[in-house]
């Protein structure tokens, strides 16, 4: 990943304490947000946590009431922001085309508006395995097919930035697969990525960083390890003894270690603990005997952010919304 | 180039929809017939012309009421072609496409504009053929003949962009068809009421505003700058509040 002159990360897009109200709904709230060039960068949250009010400011689509947003140092809705916007790849959730235009045609046209190379146009509808249904118009589309064709015009005019709201929707298990390993070839090429998902198991090992976003507030910014060391949530175990037998002596151990919660099921224990306590339970398990084996599952996003919007209860907006 | 690629995008739009061709298909059937009735008449008093002294000439006779008749049927017609032009993009979410380009939003208006326009220049492309069909057994006053497309062509794209802004306030293309052709109608008639006012102060200014006016100046060959201004100041007006109505909608 790039580093400025003194080792810090740079940043590509900086948004500084933005807020955008909706008549009495605040759907972002002071957000502050930096994203590193060339990584992959989630929004997580429920609908309405302003996610899409986020990209769409971003874009200058919208007007933040405060606050302000830089891409690569330039004022979004600033006089040299056009040329920036022309850097940017956006996929909007659930993206209409013309319904006439064939595949081909719908990135010609975007392409034309993007200033970007029309010949590059069978390329990218190959490159989102769209080239055999390239003349057909639009309207005979599937909801998978759609998304690929809004990914492929995101793509146009090899944008150094990516915002890919929900790109996910629709898309098969292959093609998700398919899309996330495009975005990591995206990634070695330096590309920064900018995703949102609602899809927490799809996305938690793909991207560098996430913000958790609640009912327009940025609840906490960083890696997926960086958020389950914030949290501290329990890690899970699962003991494999040899015999069901065995089970008694570690019952009996275990009722001796403080922040461990086991439920013995035959041969197997699945063991809560708490992460200061791992080492204590390993050393545990290893002078008790009997186990034959030991899975240690980390929480995963999807416990992480239900752990965040559990914690985190901003009372203020959720009056607000209601 | 956006904009070429806006209004390409737009020409098709309404060539690939049964309306434009159903448009270009009644007028042409209505004023081949309003042609022939017009030739019919001249014929009558052909003989008669030829016997006094500066008669007006076929151009006159045929040509000119020809064109009037044009921007009459056009005044019903066009509202019809630019009523979804936002309206139905704005209705099927294809307009957060074009909002989302690095396109600035008077490139979407205008590209919009000059795909309408385009559409508009065919149709009075196909109507200028009909005089000319004139010259195989007469003498056209091709002076005359310039003026009356000129005026009819500024007509068009007054009436184009009237029925755009209108097309920018409603997501309904029946509202903003009859709503244009309601702001039309007005501004063609307005200088009824001036007659009754009488010419000076509030009937000379709404005589003024009159499209009849301006377009019957050009169409009697009168080419007075102050009418090319009226259309040029009304169609840009309409322009630049149309993309006014959308930089609203793009930044609330």
């Amino acid at each position: 990943m790039p580093t400025g002159a003194a080792g810090l990360k740079e940043n590509i897009i900086e948004i500084s304490q933005v807020s955008k109200q909706f008549g009495r709904i605040a759907a972002v709230n002071h957000a502050s947000l930096n994203i590193h060039k060339g990584e992959i960068f989630s929004l997580i949250g429920h609908n309405g946590a302003g996610k899409s009010t986020l990209f769409k400011m971003m874009l200058g689509l919208l007007q933040p009431d405060k606050g302000i947003i830089r891409i690569q140092g330039k004022a979004v809705n600033g006089k040299q922001f056009r040329q920036v916007r022309r850097q940017i790849g956006y996929l909007p959730e659930n993206v209409v085309f013309y319904d006439h235009l064939s595949g081909i045609e719908t990135l010609r046209f975007l392409g034309a508006l993007k200033g970007a190379d029309l010949n590059s146009c069978g390329a990218l509808l190959d490159q989102v395995g769209l080239l055999e249904a390239a003349r057909r118009p639009v309207r005979g589309y599937s909801k998978g097919m759609r998304q690929r064709l809004g990914f492929a015009q995101a793509l146009l005019g090899e944008p150094e930035m990516l915002l890919l709201d929900e790109p996910t929707t629709g898309l098969d298990p292959a093609g998700i697969r398919e899309f996330y390993q495009f975005l990591q070839q995206l990634k070695q090429r330096g590309v920064t990525i900018v995703l949102s998902s609602h899809n927490l198991a799809q996305i938690q090992e793909q991207v560098d960083r996430i913000a958790l976003m609640k009912l327009g507030d940025i609840l906490t910014v960083g890696s997926v390890q960086d958020l389950r060391e914030q949290l501290d949530l329990a890690l899970q175990f699962q003991v494999f003894l040899h015999t069901s037998s065995a089970g008694e002596p570690l019952r009996h151990a275990l009722m001796n270690l403080s922040g461990c919660k086991p439920r013995f099921d035959g041969k197997m224990v699945s063991i809560s603990c708490d992460r200061k306590q791992k080492m204590a339970l390993l050393a545990t398990l290893v002078n008790t005997g009997g186990v034959r084996d030991i899975h240690i599952q980390e929480p995963s996003l999807e416990d992480l952010f239900l752990g965040y919007v559990d914690e985190t209860a901003p009372a203020q907006n959720q009056t607000a919304r209601s | 180039m956006m904009v070429l690629a806006i209004a390409a995008r737009e020409l098709r739009a309404l060539f690939l929809s049964p309306l434009a061709w159903a448009v270009l298909a009644v007028m042409l059937l209505i004023h081949a017939y309003l042609f022939l009735s017009q030739i019919e008449q001249y014929l009558a008093v052909q003989s008669q012309l030829v016997l006094i002294e500066g008669a007006p000439g076929v151009t006159e006779v045929v040509v000119s009421p020809l064109f009037g008749s044009a921007a009459v049927v056009l005044l019903l017609v066009v509202p019809l072609l630019t009523m979804r032009l936002i309206s139905e993009e704005r209705r099927s979410h294809t307009l957060s496409l074009l909002l989302s380009a690095p396109v600035s939003m008077a490139e979407i208006v205008i590209g919009k504009y000059l795909g309408i326009v385009a559409f508009l220049l065919i149709l009075l492309a196909l109507l200028g053929l009909m005089p000319l069909s004139l010259l195989v057994g007469g003498v056209l006053d091709f002076g005359l003949l310039a003026a009356g497309l000129l005026g009819l062509g500024l007509m068009l794209a007054a009436f184009a962009a009237v029925g755009l802004f209108m097309s920018t306030l409603t997501i309904y293309p029946a509202v903003a068809a009859v709503s244009s052709f309601g702001v039309l109608l007005l501004l063609w008639i307005v200088d009824w009421a001036g007659n009754v006012a009488g010419e000076g102060g509030s009937g000379g200014a709404l005589a003024y505003f009159s499209m009849m006016n301006h377009f019957q100046a050009l169409l009697r060959g009168v080419f007075d700058t102050a009418d090319i201004a009226y259309f040029v100041l009304f169609t840009v007006t309409f322009l630049v509040l149309s993309i006014l109505r959308l930089e609203a909608d793009r930044l609330p």
